[in-house]
């Protein structure tokens, strides 16, 4: 079973490798749709597969292979859709959306929003996880998404309209929500 | 300032706890690369419809400058079945393989 780490060399590293050079991603992007570079592509790969799939856990209450194969579905229809990105935006929004269209269609075809409180504690998880899962359970699939996107990913409003499809004021809200809501949750939960 | 706030609201803390983890690769990356299938390109497409049309064409022009006919075609064919006149050489053709047996009743009476 894979493990969440979180120690003060990982910690430097996320750091470093988490400055998303807009121009780097540019160029593999360019090299994958010049001629299918699956090299440029598991560059691609390898540096939001973190972010990604840590997005998707939270997204599916902590089920992480859930998460692995939502993850690996995204990271393939980027891969045959990626004539589509127009290199005006960001690959890590565009990678995002793709994401949690996957996310949706995924709980459309297997009904897995009723089963996502069951899941929530079958993974071993760090307890900053666990706080945020069942802080997480009190807010409505929108108000999670929109959370997480903002907070954890740190993906601007702007980035977040796009994302889910949403106005921008709405986002601004759903956000503002969101966080009163966790905070009275936080606060009730004396945390 | 907003160190401060972040360190006096517990909210704000626990999302920076949380953005600090980091999920380990453990092969992801080359799973997904393996699994990619590369689409045909839109050349792919392209080369066997061009070669049909670029054939045609040649067939056509050849008709028209050799004085090809369909009606004296049809002629020609029609007479090769009755034997008349030949499309190919005879080299061409395969010889009738079909030998007589010499072992028939007939020939062990003689």
């Amino acid at each position: 079973m894979q493990s969440f780490t979180c120690s003060a060399c990982t910690c430097s590293a996320v750091t470093r490798t988490d400055k998303y050079s807009l121009v780097g991603d540019l160029l593999l992007v360019r090299r994958v749709k010049a001629s299918g570079d699956r090299a440029a592509f598991g560059r691609l790969v390898e540096r939001y597969q973190s972010p990604l799939r840590r997005y998707l856990t939270h997204l599916t209450a902590g089920d992480r292979f859930r998460a692995d194969d939502l993850a690996q579905e995204t990271f393939l229809k980027a891969f045959t859709s990626i004539r589509q990105f127009s290199g005006l935006g960001s690959f890590r929004a565009w990678l995002f959306r793709i994401a949690y269209r996957t996310f949706l269609d995924s709980c459309r075809s297997a009904k897995l929003t009723q089963e996502l409180d069951q899941v929530t504690g079958e993974c071993e998880m760090s307890s900053e996880i666990t706080i945020l899962q069942s802080a997480l359970a009190c807010l409505d699939d929108t108000e999670r998404n929109v959370i997480l996107l903002s907070a954890v990913e740190q993906l601007s409003h702007s980035q977040i309209a796009h994302v889910a499809d949403m106005p921008l004021g709405t986002v601004k809200s759903v956000v503002a929500r969101a966080k009163t809501k966790l905070r009275d949750y936080l606060k009730n939960e004396e945390l | 300032m907003k160190r401060r706030e972040i360190q006096n609201d517990p909210l704000e803390r626990l999302f920076v706890r949380v953005r600090e983890e980091r999920v380990p690769d453990d092969g992801f990356t080359q799973r997904v690369v393996g699994r990619i299938v590369i689409p045909p390109s839109r050349n792919s497409y392209r080369v066997p419809t061009l070669a049909t049309a670029f054939a045609s064409v040649l067939v056509i022009v050849w008709m028209a400058f050799s004085g090809f006919s369909v009606a004296d075609f049809t002629a020609r064919l029609s007479q090769e079945q009755s034997g008349g006149i030949r499309l190919v050489p005879q080299s061409w053709t395969i010889p009738n393989t079909h030998t007589e047996d010499t072992n028939t009743p007939e020939h062990a009476d003689n």
